[in-house]
């Protein structure tokens, strides 16, 4: 495996759907959020380059150069920042849900009867935060549990219920 | 008699003068710390009670626990209630755990209720949240630059998913006062 297959590009990392189109099969990922790749456009000594990049480069090639490795670099969710910063109540507890196991992975069958919105078993009521204050939001909650003012007279009424099997519930 | 390495170093970092990096931030003088008495606390006993959970199946207080273990010596005030927080976080989820998942159910074994979930559920709907296969090992590493306001350490921290949690975790207050965080995320680089 070369470089340039370990190396992902920084756009390819962040997005969700080319990240999996792009991900080559490795059996250990080590995440930076250090883009590496800039390192590998760089590789010369020249003369604005300092030794740390240098270093940072050095030890990165060793890392991506086996096959069982790929480097690549997280958007948002990096779990490291736990173990080094404090952080904010809801980047903690995100943080920590995964660290523990918490959130169930996306292979395993348990992942949809908790975060798929249109499963039977799920309670839509749970995805809805209880800080939902002002009237426009408010009206966003009730999508789901509409009143009779809501849906009267609404023009947004068929494309709202686009994709619903079953709208007999929302008929006013 | 003087050795130095002028011509070296000047290869190495270019012409330009090297100037030691900005302070990120300044150093603060605490005033004395009470003693155990006062705060009805045995400090070094609580913080050896979150480091036993830590090491076991804990490691969402990985970094409360070494920064409250750092000020052992002698503990302020607020290290004094940082580390009631702690207990009070670890006593309120007592209940937590690390949770490995199978990608298959098994009939024979009972069926367990499923992890409470702290953080706020739409946000794990976002996208770019980590989508891990079940044989595939995830390591992520990261560290901060001179946060220790006494003597400019770096904390260093790595962890390791596999299964869906985390399988190794590591946190560290790197001796060695570096120039910049590359050199410390190399280094942890390198050992994982």
């Amino acid at each position: 495996m070369t470089l340039d297959e370990c190396v992902y590009s920084y756009e390819a990392s962040c997005g969700t759907s080319t990240y999996h189109k792009k991900q080559p099969p490795s059996h250990t990922k080590i995440t930076t959020d250090v883009p590496l790749w800039v390192m590998h456009k760089n590789q010369l000594h020249e003369r604005d380059t300092s030794i740390f990049d240098i270093m940072h480069y050095v030890n990165g090639l060793n890392v991506t150069s086996s096959d069982s490795n790929a480097l690549i670099h997280p958007s948002t969710w990096h779990m490291a920042d736990h173990m080094t910063k404090p952080l904010t109540r809801t980047l903690f507890h995100r943080h920590a849900d995964f660290l523990l196991g918490h959130v169930p992975p996306l292979y395993s069958p348990v992942y949809d009867s908790i975060t798929k919105m249109n499963n039977d078993r799920c309670n839509i009521d749970q995805y809805v935060p209880t800080s939902f204050t002002t009237p426009t939001l408010a009206k966003v909650d009730r999508i789901w549990n509409p009143e009779h003012d809501d849906l009267e007279e609404n023009p947004w009424i068929p494309i709202l219920w686009h994709g619903e099997d079953d709208n007999s519930h929302l008929t006013v | 008699m003087r050795i130095v390495q002028l011509r070296y170093q000047q290869i190495l970092l270019g012409s330009k003068s090297s100037t030691p990096p900005p302070a990120p931030q300044m150093l603060r003088i605490k005033p004395p710390s009470p003693n155990a008495k006062q705060m009805q606390i045995n400090y070094r006993a609580g913080v050896g009670e979150l480091i036993w959970a830590m090491t076991t199946c804990r490691p969402d207080i990985a970094f409360a626990s070494v920064k409250l273990s750092q000020a052992n010596s002698a503990p302020h005030e607020h290290h004094y209630h940082g580390l009631k927080h702690a207990i009070k976080y670890l006593y309120s989820t007592r209940d937590d755990g690390i949770y490995y998942w199978r990608t298959k159910p098994r009939d024979d074994l009972p069926e367990g209720r499923n992890p409470t979930i702290n953080s706020n559920k739409p946000d794990l709907l976002l996208d770019n949240r980590p989508h891990h296969d079940a044989t595939t090992a995830v390591a992520y590493a990261d560290s901060d630059w001179a946060t220790c306001l006494k003597t400019r350490r770096s904390f260093t921290g790595a962890c390791i998913f596999l299964a869906g949690a985390v399988i190794a975790y590591s946190i560290q207050s790197k001796i060695s006062i570096n120039s910049s965080s590359i050199i410390n995320r190399s280094r942890i680089h390198g050992s994982l």
